[in-house]
């Protein structure tokens, strides 16, 4: 066992193993088309479109298909 | 300007924002589901608020206020909920493609230990790499607050980490 001699080294030990393995994926597209459609619908529209909440979610696909 | 030119500089705002909103959330929630969840109701919150953004300048701050928030909002649930207990949240099912966190790394486990809080101001300050400052800004927290937490979460990782040495 070979403790850390400060909390400095403890940092850059925390700092360097939380890059080296939480590597996160870029936007997936389907949430970048979600977020454009959010983004049409709130900015074009005079209000919050009722249906607006069913589209969010991991649900969307799925309420999206039913009401198709 | 008119809410129509508005709403065309703020959607540009949001898109420019997209990757690393999801990033963020993937890294503090350790689970794509949830991370592109947090993600779409960060920016449905951010659009049903946009009227708050008095300067277009601040939007990452105040974009992350909102960001964070939620992700806080989604651990405290869990947690509460003890469906998905933190302890468990980067232990070995979490693994795709494009990014993982690996089972036996010992930072992960023992920042999956942490409460909401904590385990926030962690990713944001040591994966994020924001300032004590910043991070009180995205919590709404006085910056000794983040100083605090901080000590207090190196200070429970640290025998976790030592005996993996």
């Amino acid at each position: 066992m070979n403790d850390f001699n400060s909390d400095r080294d403890l940092e850059a030990d925390v700092r360097a193993e939380l890059r080296r393995t939480i590597l996160p994926p870029a936007a997936p597209q389907y949430l970048r088309d979600r977020v454009e459609e959010m983004s049409e619908q709130l900015s074009t529209g005079p209000g919050r479109p009722p249906s607006f909440r069913l589209w969010i979610g991991r649900g969307a696909l799925v309420l999206r298909l039913a009401a198709t | 300007m008119t809410n129509e030119t508005s709403d065309e500089a703020f959607a540009a705002l949001t898109r420019r924002q997209i990757d690393s909103a999801y990033r963020l959330a993937w890294a503090i929630l350790g689970d794509s589901g949830d991370a592109d969840d947090a993600t779409q109701e960060a920016f449905a919150s951010a659009w049903r608020h946009r009227r708050s953004l008095r300067d277009p300048g601040r939007f990452d701050a105040w974009f992350g206020r909102i960001l964070v928030n939620e992700c806080r909002q989604r651990l405290k649930r869990r947690a509460r909920e003890r469906i998905r207990p933190l302890a468990e949240l980067a232990d070995p099912a979490v693994s795709d493609a494009s990014g993982h966190i690996s089972a036996c790394d010992a930072v992960s486990r023992a920042i999956a230990r942490l409460d909401a809080d904590h385990r926030i101001v962690v990713i944001l300050r040591y994966w994020a790499d924001l300032s004590v400052d910043e991070i009180g800004a995205r919590l709404d927290v006085p910056s000794g607050t983040v100083k605090s937490r901080l000590h207090y979460a190196l200070r429970s990782m640290r025998p976790r980490l030592e005996d993996a040495r």
